[in-house]
């Protein structure tokens, strides 16, 4: 990674981060003059910006490293997989979903009981070069809800959201300080869980054959260039070991505490 | 009349556009080499000399240009920076003009924004494009903005 940190660069502290990639280059600028490259063939990065951009952690933290791992992890067999992660005593469950099924609000209500949280959004998925299985990574960024959160969680009401790196409205909130959760970085995927909203009350735990599991998980995969054939073919191949775990999809009609609650018992029983 | 369909491109799986249809293809002349270029609107064509078909069959280009018209993009350009980093030269002119020239493999990508006019994009971008691929044959670039021995000490 080559950074040139340019004191005639300015920052725009306002401004959004956008990005466009063709074939194997993506880029990503953050206002008008801060930009960075990432070529995936040969895994190099190459960026320009403000000394004071450079100096500012939370940069580096919470916008770049995630678009960074999320953008080249692939190519490096790290792959992104837009799930939360939790952890029970080294056991890692995972929790996919369409978007807006709950998935960041079930993983807050999780980490209220005896789960660490891993993830509340994206999980980075690589094979442990050690031993025979899977690592899933978080990246310690803070949790994202939705404004209607809220509702569920009293701590929220003393913060506003604001809008997110991907343009929604939402509260980002260290999940330790606010909810005083425990978290974790890593842990080992166990279960896999589909999270289902129903409109009618309970919560079902109904087997998901795992052929299904990597067809959610392929079909909502980003598309990928032709110049990338091994970053196709890594993550196909995490897909299907993550989806070698023990799958089920959740129809809740609860309230996150209450959904959690159910996994909590049906883990302990699974 | 330039040939270019604004409609915004959108894809859920494809947040960053790779695939952004470019269904318009040409051979153009640029200092002694062939260029295929590859777009989505017309108007990018326009400072080229074009080749006549008869001429383009047997030629194989010695660089490939990807140009994308991106509608979703508004704003004005912005002061160029050259970065480089092994054999990828990057141009950046605000989030408006996007471009990346691949030395190795010698193509030229870039993504230039719904604002940008002709006139900025003769005056403005196609220098810098031309700057880039002149770099890319080994030619001195005859632009007046900082190439990368003088912006970034080396390729780390």
């Amino acid at each position: 990674m080559d950074v040139l940190v340019d004191s005639s660069t300015n920052r725009d502290p306002s401004a959004k981060a956008h990005f466009r990639g063709l074939r194997h280059l993506v880029f990503a600028t953050f206002g008008t003059q801060e930009v960075f490259a990432f070529d995936l063939l040969r895994r190099r990065v190459v960026g320009a910006i403000s000394p004071a951009t450079a100096s500012d952690s939370s940069f580096w933290n919470t916008q770049l490293l995630p678009i960074m791992v999320g953008v080249m992890g692939t190519t490096v067999g790290v792959v992104p997989l837009h799930s939360a992660c939790l952890d029970r005593d080294g056991e890692g469950l995972l929790i996919a979903g369409l978007s807006g099924a709950g998935k960041s609000t079930l993983s807050v209500a999780l980490a209220q009981r005896e789960f660490s949280l891993v993830s509340d959004d994206w999980t980075y998925v690589s094979k442990d070069a050690n031993k025979d299985g899977l690592i899933a990574s978080g990246l310690s960024v803070p949790v994202k809800l939705l404004p209607d959160a809220v509702q569920h969680f009293a701590e929220l009401k003393a913060f506003t959201p604001k809008e997110s790196l991907n343009g929604e409205l939402a509260f980002e909130v260290d999940a330790m300080k606010v909810f005083r959760s425990q978290v974790k970085s890593i842990s080992r995927p166990h279960w896999l869980i589909f999270l289902e909203r129903d409109n009618r009350p309970g919560c079902d735990f109904i087997p998901y054959d795992p052929a299904d599991a990597r067809a959610f998980y392929e079909r909502s995969a980003e598309l990928l260039p032709e110049e990338l054939p091994e970053a196709a073919a890594t993550r196909s191949e995490i897909i299907r070991l993550v989806t070698s775990s023990k799958c089920f999809r959740v129809r809740s009609g609860e309230l996150p505490q209450r959904t959690a609650e159910a996994i909590d018992r049906f883990c302990n029983g699974a | 009349m330039p040939l270019y369909d604004h409609t915004p491109y959108s894809h859920p799986l494809d947040v960053l556009r790779r695939f952004m249809p470019s269904p318009l293809k040409t051979l153009i002349k640029f200092e002694k080499e062939i260029i295929l270029v590859e777009t989505n609107d017309s108007s990018l064509l326009l400072p080229f000399g074009y080749l006549d078909s008869q001429t383009t069959s047997a030629i194989s280009p010695a660089f490939h240009w990807k140009l994308l018209r991106d509608a979703d993009v508004r704003g004005k350009l912005a002061r160029a920076t050259i970065l480089m980093a092994g054999s990828l030269l990057v141009a950046n002119i605000g989030p408006v003009c996007l471009a990346g020239m691949d030395l190795e493999r010698q193509e030229l990508l870039a993504f230039i924004g719904g604002e940008v006019d002709p006139q900025d994009y003769q005056i403005y971008v196609f220098p810098v494009l031309s700057g880039l691929t002149q770099f890319a044959m080994g030619k001195k670039p005859a632009i007046g903005i900082p190439f990368p021995n003088e912006v970034v000490g080396a390729n780390a």
